[in-house]
């Protein structure tokens, strides 16, 4: 060996070994080799690097730098005391070379060097701590875009995202995180997330949920290293749960399925614990939280018809046996991919209801109706009916209906006779619906009160019925038009319970932040809007060749013409359409070959409340891959 | 919410940690005493965060912060060797190895750890006993039955063959 080699080896061994002469005697070698310097600089480096590797007290060199900035802003009274001051103060400007010059490429490999190189350590010491707070793009469906420092990031890569990641998710896309530790983060439609890492504590996970939806199962996390999410309302920490949480409209939706979360709204530091069961909302005015199940108070529970997939329970109040309601159609009415009633020109019948809700109600004198009503239209007549206790156009105990878009109801009493009506002018009216959009409505009375909340919210309240029950009747329970007919409402209805009790505001605002969170947790169906060419039709279904059921679907080949929205189609589709509904031909059976017709269409697949009716389809088994079954949704 | 700038310096400093560290390393700091140093470092970044410029790699402008706090470190210490050790930083802080820009821009840590599980057994003992064990070589040739001197050979001999390794492999275009 040389004897600058071996000077060399004992100086990379231990850099206090050497004695004044063998330094100046290695320092003469590399001033004359300048090759042995590069080698020696390469050995100190790779043993470094196989040291921050395997030396378990150099693990948490991030922990230590964060540590000693904050030591060091602590102690600075009339230094910037955070990184947030610091950030305030600084005019700061691009540190990156400029765009055009940058490749983007280097920089993730860096990260990915940093990352990988923490991982490797980690996992090899301390694999069931893994915990530093990076996610992995696992997987994306759709159209999913990463934008780090304003660029857009190749797709169809794993990545690993940094802090500062801006995650979008358009329609029908989402996209799966997962962190070393094997908390997995399930982005949504429609949404917008942040990866940040807390700044105070570099092992600790934070997403900001910018709008959007988000569910997440998230590990158990170290002591006083919460997960955190915030939103532009709220902040949720999770040391270990699963929960999904959403912005929309002005408000944040936290839903824990599993574990505790704190829940905390930003403005106000007020905070709420939420239960495995329970979800909170925050918005601008409050912070709340209520159990998951709806309705939140089953006492004088009537009937109950959340839609048509639920098992729909209910105690007897009259006989104490526990039974399931359901419903049958009648006309066009039918069910949606939600399986909630979707009615215009039918109406649905509620079986073997009626005698309990006359007896249940005559007990109380009081009622409440609650429903979630989607109207098609702003200006529907009549009352158009929408939930009605009634036998015709004439005569009812009660009736929930729309005037134009209001909200009219109707209660039989010795002072309102037979039609509800009294002095009113066709009923009482107590809210102003919302055409297209979820109304969660409660309607309640007890003689001489009569209060409507509208999505949680006190819209009504006034003296204009008064009077018992004492005169009501046996009367038909339906959805959508009158028993006679003549009074066809159209539109989306759900969520119906009927009470034999008064209900206060709180528990109504409950009801609707329940509801409304049932009907959000719900997986969202692609549509698209096309103008089509009819090609060919399957054989029409007649009701003798389907019986006993009366209800069938037949299948057609369009050619699309134009498409209008939603995701590309192929130029040629299948479409199932309703061709006999209550034993009654549909349009599209007497529809001429070659006509144009717009259609709105959702994968048929996702529509499982059509799976058990006949379907008549000539072309042949549906191959997923290149011809793929629609069902149209609207006529 | 924590500002962009914070969130900025988290990516700097997750970025570029592992690089500084070994760059100080390569600068002939003691073993112990380089990840005090790194600390300092950052802690300069922090306070000079709107001084670091546009047209500069963040890691180079650190590694220019970090040279400078190694050498004022060796200064201000009262070893022997004081002058010597401040000059072999300064050269070693001025070569450039292919070694180094190599891991500038390729993910060297996943193929280092790849190139580890590659070596021959013996090899891989050694390793273990002298990066997580921290085995001086006099106790490792004990164990195996060997000189000190042959021990740091042989350490020698497997960095070099790691440095080759990941050379070579990244030359490839190799993913790990």
């Amino acid at each position: 060996m040389k004897p600058s080699r071996e000077l060399m080896l004992k100086f990379i061994e231990d850099r206090e070994s050497l004695s004044e002469t063998e330094l100046e005697t290695l320092l003469d070698q590399l001033r004359v080799h300048p090759e042995l310097a590069v080698d020696l600089k390469d050995q100190l480096g790779v043993q470094d690097l196989l040291e921050q590797k395997f030396d378990i007290t150099r693990l948490h060199f991030l922990l230590q730098v964060e540590q000693r900035l904050r030591d060091e802003t602590d102690e600075a009274d009339d230094e910037p005391s955070s990184l947030s001051e610091l950030g305030s103060r600084l005019k700061f400007e691009p540190y990156y070379q400029p765009k055009s010059q940058r490749s983007l490429w280097p920089l993730a490999i860096s990260a990915l060097v940093i990352l990988g190189f923490v991982g490797l350590a980690f996992q090899i010491h301390f694999s069931q701590q893994n915990n530093l707070a990076l996610a992995t793009l696992e997987s994306t469906e759709g159209d999913v875009h990463v934008i780090r420092n304003e660029r857009e990031l190749p797709r169809g890569i794993t990545l690993t995202l940094k802090p500062g990641d801006v995650l979008h998710t358009l329609p029908d896309s989402h996209a799966n995180l997962r962190y070393p530790d094997g908390t997995t983060v399930h982005i949504q439609a429609n949404t917008t997330i942040r990866i940040d890492t807390k700044p105070s504590n570099l092992e600790q996970k934070l997403i900001t949920l910018q709008h959007g939806q988000l569910s997440a199962d998230v590990a158990h996390q170290p002591a006083g290293k919460p997960m955190m999410f915030h939103s532009p309302d709220a902040t949720a920490e999770i040391l270990g749960t699963k929960l999904s949480l959403r912005v929309e409209d002005g408000e944040t939706r936290l839903k824990v399925t599993e574990g505790r979360v704190r829940f905390t709204k930003s403005k106000t530091g007020e905070s709420v614990v939420i239960a495995s069961g329970e979800i909170g909302v925050s918005d601008q005015k409050s912070l709340t939280k209520a159990p998951e199940s709806w309705p939140s108070n089953r006492q004088g529970l009537i009937f109950l018809y959340e839609t048509n997939d639920r098992a729909n329970q209910v105690l007897s109040i009259v006989n104490g046996v526990k039974r399931s309601y359901t419903v049958r159609p009648r006309g066009r009415a039918r069910l949606n991919h939600d399986a909630a009633m979707v009615l215009d020109g039918g109406a649905f019948l509620a079986d073997d209801v009626d005698g309990e809700i006359l007896a249940a109600c005559q007990q109380t004198n009081q009622l409440s109706v609650e429903a979630t009503i989607i109207p098609s239209i702003a200006k529907q007549t009549g009352p158009a009916r929408i939930v009605t206790f009634s036998t015709d156009i004439s005569q009812r105990d009660f009736t929930l209906g729309q005037e134009d878009n209001k909200l009219i109801v109707r209660i039989r009493t010795p002072q309102t006779g037979k039609n509800g009506i009294g002095e009113t002018e066709g009923g009482v009216p107590v809210a102003t619906l919302s055409p297209g959009e979820a109304n969660h409505v409660i309607v309640s009375y007890a003689p001489g009160r009569l209060v409507c909340y509208l999505n949680g919210k006190k819209v009504y309240t006034g003296s204009p019925i008064q009077g018992d029950f004492r005169v009501w009747s046996a009367q038909h329970l339906l959805f959508g038009d009158e028993y006679g007919g003549k009074r066809d409402w159209a539109g989306t209805l759900e969520g119906i319970a009927i009470y034999n009790r008064f209900i206060e505001e709180d528990e109504a605002a409950k009801n609707a932040m329940q509801y409304r969170d049932r009907r959000q947790s719900r997986d969202s169906i692609p549509q698209a809007r096309v103008v089509a060419k009819l090609l060919e039709r399957s054989e029409i279904p007649n009701a003798m060749a389907i019986f006993p059921h009366r209800s069938a679907l037949v299948v057609c080949k369009y050619q699309v013409e134009k498409s209008l929205f939603g995701p590309s189609l192929p130029s040629e589709i299948y479409v199932a359409h309703w061709a006999l509904l209550d034993g009654q031909q549909q349009p599209i059976a007497s529809q001429a070959i070659g006509t144009q017709t717009e259609l709105l269409l959702e994968p048929l697949e996702k529509n499982p409340q059509v799976r058990h009716y006949f379907i008549s389809d000539d072309f042949g088994s549906p191959d997923k891959s290149d011809s793929p079954r629609f069902l149209e949704v609207q006529r | 919410m924590e500002s962009d700038l914070e969130l900025e310096f988290n990516t700097i400093l997750w970025r570029t940690q592992s690089r500084i560290r070994a760059f100080i390393a390569g600068m002939g700091i003691a073993a112990h005493e380089v990840d005090d140093l790194a600390q300092d470092v950052y802690l300069e970044v922090y306070r000079n965060f709107d001084k670091m410029p546009a047209d500069v790699a963040p890691e180079r402008w650190i590694k220019g912060i970090a040279k400078n706090v190694c050498l004022n470190h060796i200064r201000r210490s009262a070893r022997r060797g004081r002058l010597h050790r401040e000059a072999l930083a300064e050269i070693l802080a001025n070569s450039e190895g292919n070694f180094e820009s190599t891991m500038d821009m390729h993910s060297v840590v996943d193929v280092l750890g790849d190139c580890v599980a590659k070596l021959p057994v013996d090899q891989r003992q050694i390793v273990k006993l002298r990066y997580q064990e921290d085995l001086s070589s006099s106790s490792i040739g004990e164990r195996i039955n060997a000189t000190a001197e042959s021990v740091r050979m042989s350490l020698y001999r497997i960095r070099h063959a790691l440095k080759s390794c990941v050379v070579r492999t990244l030359a490839a275009g190799g993913e790990t």
